[in-house]
């Protein structure tokens, strides 16, 4: 192995039942990059974030983390080795104001596990009131603080997950599909902020369908189909390929 | 802020506790201060149960189990000469804590009502293993010789230095469990209810947290059980029934699930309801079944959300 990156992928295999979801899936995330990981619906892209992630097991293969074996590790431990996520639909804690949810996620960057102190503390709130403040006022959201996320728009909701993906200081971002469902205004945005604020400063694997962004954010791509990489390499490579057009930029249409 | 809500907590709950002596000198009926001292039992019971169930969501199905381990604690020590209240205290910190632990390890691998069946399930056994031991007193159960001492300095059977201890242990113990629900573990606790998906992904350990809360929670019944076992002097298999742990949950319900003093309130509205009905026939379950399903159906936050309301419209802001 020449060079290791922050995270790999390495011969993943998932099936579920029949289904083949995904089948000796290698991939490598190099320190800074932003990588893209396209493919048509079903081609397994979600499949493979989950297992990053933790939230699915492998059936073979290993993750590496930071350089570290995360195979067989739980979630929030892989959480806490630098690795943040936001999912294709939204997850926020509902019950809680739009504050809340950004506090949890700054209480999470100072120290997620379980100590002592904070069963006698309640000064998290305090503490933080003020960091809460700028971060909501960053991600377009200070009028909403005393909101529940349901009452936002799907615009909103996006950013503030993000706002709680990205709050935390995370080594590594996984996005799955985050311009889904969002206006084209809305999505403009998304992208110029990626671009400026997050590209370079953080090691991003994107998930996305618009074939714009995934070009003009992307350092390189990978190409998954019915859970087989078709091809990774720099965009201009994917693009011109006859492979990668026939099995899937051609049906671009379709979706 | 902190300041501001545990004094706000100690005066509702002294107001609440001073009833009963207020109720007692007034008709001149010393008994009537066991009804309260029962109400108040049986209010850090159910915010026990409220802590895991309201801002955790766990449905604990054998929570009444707790009572009789604490009971029977108290019970077994007293019986053996040991009278000294400290010694009861750690005691049944420990015997709850670690049945706890067992018990929360095995029902948090499951969720929903799964959860619900093996909490009571593990409930059961307990209370099989106290009906059907001769050490336990079998179905009869366990007179207690002994209230808890305290070195000489109160007299356990003076109803009015009785009522005082009860209640300032309930009203300690309250405040604690009130003071866990908004501490930043609370908050975690709420945060792993809420999304478990989004609080493992933020690094948060669930499982973990919420079994924190599930031991925590049981120790806090189990030294109710002390208090019960003190009050009547006995250890009752009944106490750790299925019965008993859905009357906790019904207590929770009607107070209001999810709100600080909504145990509190729920345990004076059923036991006072029930003590009223109880006069009139031995069927009030009847009467009292029709009510708590109205109360339920239009009072979905409970009697604290009526009064939470209440207090609004008067302009005050409470919790
Ligand atoms: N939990 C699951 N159970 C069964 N099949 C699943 C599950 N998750 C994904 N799949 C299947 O695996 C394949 C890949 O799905 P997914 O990873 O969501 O694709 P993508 O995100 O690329 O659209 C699909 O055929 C899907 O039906
Ligand atoms: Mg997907």
């Amino acid at each position: 192995m020449i060079e290791a990156g922050i995270l790999e992928v390495r011969g993943a295999h998932k099936s579920f039942g029949g289904i083949i979801a995904l089948d000796d899936v290698y991939l490598s995330l190099a320190p800074g990059e932003v990588h893209a990981l396209i493919g048509p619906n079903g081609a397994g892209k979600t499949t493979l974030v989950s297992l990053i992630c933790g939230e699915q097991e492998l059936d073979a293969g290993e993750v590496y983390i930071n350089r570290i074996n995360a195979t067989r590790l739980s979630v929030h431990a892989r959480a806490r080795l630098g690795l943040s996520r936001t999912y294709q639909l939204t997850q926020l804690f509902p019950d809680l104001s739009v504050g809340e949810n950004i506090l949890l996620s700054l209480v999470a960057r100072d120290g997620s596990r379980l100590r002592v102190g904070q069963f006698v503390s309640e000064r998290a709130a305090r503490r933080f009131a003020d960091e809460i403040s700028c971060v909501l006022e960053e991600y377009a959201l200070h009028d909403h603080r005393d909101a529940l996320p349901g009452e936002l728009s799907h615009g909103d909701r996006r950013r503030l997950e993000l706002a709680m993906a990205i709050v935390r200081d995370p080594k590594i971002l996984l996005l799955d599909e985050p311009l889904a469902g969002l206006s084209a205004a809305d999505a403009d945005a998304l992208i110029e902020m990626i671009a400026q604020k997050l590209k370079g400063a953080i090691p991003i694997l994107l998930i996305e369908h618009d074939m714009d962004a995934v070009f003009s954010l992307a350092d390189t791509v990978t190409v998954l189909v019915n859970g087989k990489v078709l091809m990774t390499g720099r965009p201009d490579s994917v693009k011109a390929s006859k492979e990668v057009q026939l099995a899937y930029l051609s049906e671009e249409d379709d979706f | 802020m902190s300041l501001r809500s545990a004094l706000t907590d100690t005066l509702f709950l002294l107001v609440a506790a001073s009833v009963g002596p207020i109720v007692a000198l007034w008709t001149g009926d010393t008994y009537t201060l066991v009804t309260f001292q029962r109400i108040l039992i049986v209010a850090v019971a159910a915010a026990s149960l409220n802590m895991i169930l309201g801002y955790g969501g766990m449905v604990n199905f054998g929570h009444a189990a707790f009572l009789g381990i604490g009971a029977y604690a108290v019970g077994l020590l007293a019986n053996a000469g040991i009278t000294n209240l400290g010694a009861h205290i750690v005691t049944v910190i420990i015997a709850s804590g670690l049945v706890g632990l067992v018990f929360g390890a095995i029902a948090l691998r499951t969720s929903s009502i799964f959860f619900i069946m093996i909490t009571l399930a593990l409930a059961q056994i307990l209370y099989y293993l106290a009906v059907s031991s001769s050490t336990f007193g079998g179905d009869d159960g366990l007179v207690i010789d002994e209230r808890s001492t305290l070195g000489g300095l109160y007299d356990p059977f003076d109803p009015y230095q009785f009522y005082a201890l009860v209640a300032a242990f309930s009203v300690v113990l309250i405040l604690m469990i009130n003071h866990l629900v908004r501490s930043d573990f609370g908050r975690r606790l709420v945060a792993c209810r809420d999304n478990p998906v989004r609080a493992e992904a933020l690094g948060f350990n669930v499982f973990a947290t919420k079994l924190s809360a599930f031991v925590l929670s049981c120790i806090f019944c189990g030294l109710a059980g002390l208090l019960l076992a003190n009050q009547t002097e006995f250890a009752s298999p009944d106490f750790a029934s299925w019965r008993r742990s859905g009357e906790l949950l019904v207590i929770v319900i009607l107070g209001g699930t999810g709100k600080l003093y909504g145990p509190l309130i729920g345990a004076f509205a059923f036991i006072l309801i029930e003590h009223t009905l109880s006069q009139y026939t031995t069927h009030w379950a009847i009467i009292f079944g029709p009510f708590l399903i109205l109360a339920v159906l239009f009072f979905r936050s409970g009697l604290a959300g009526v009064m939470d309301q209440i207090f609004n419209r008067l302009g005050w802001r409470v919790q």
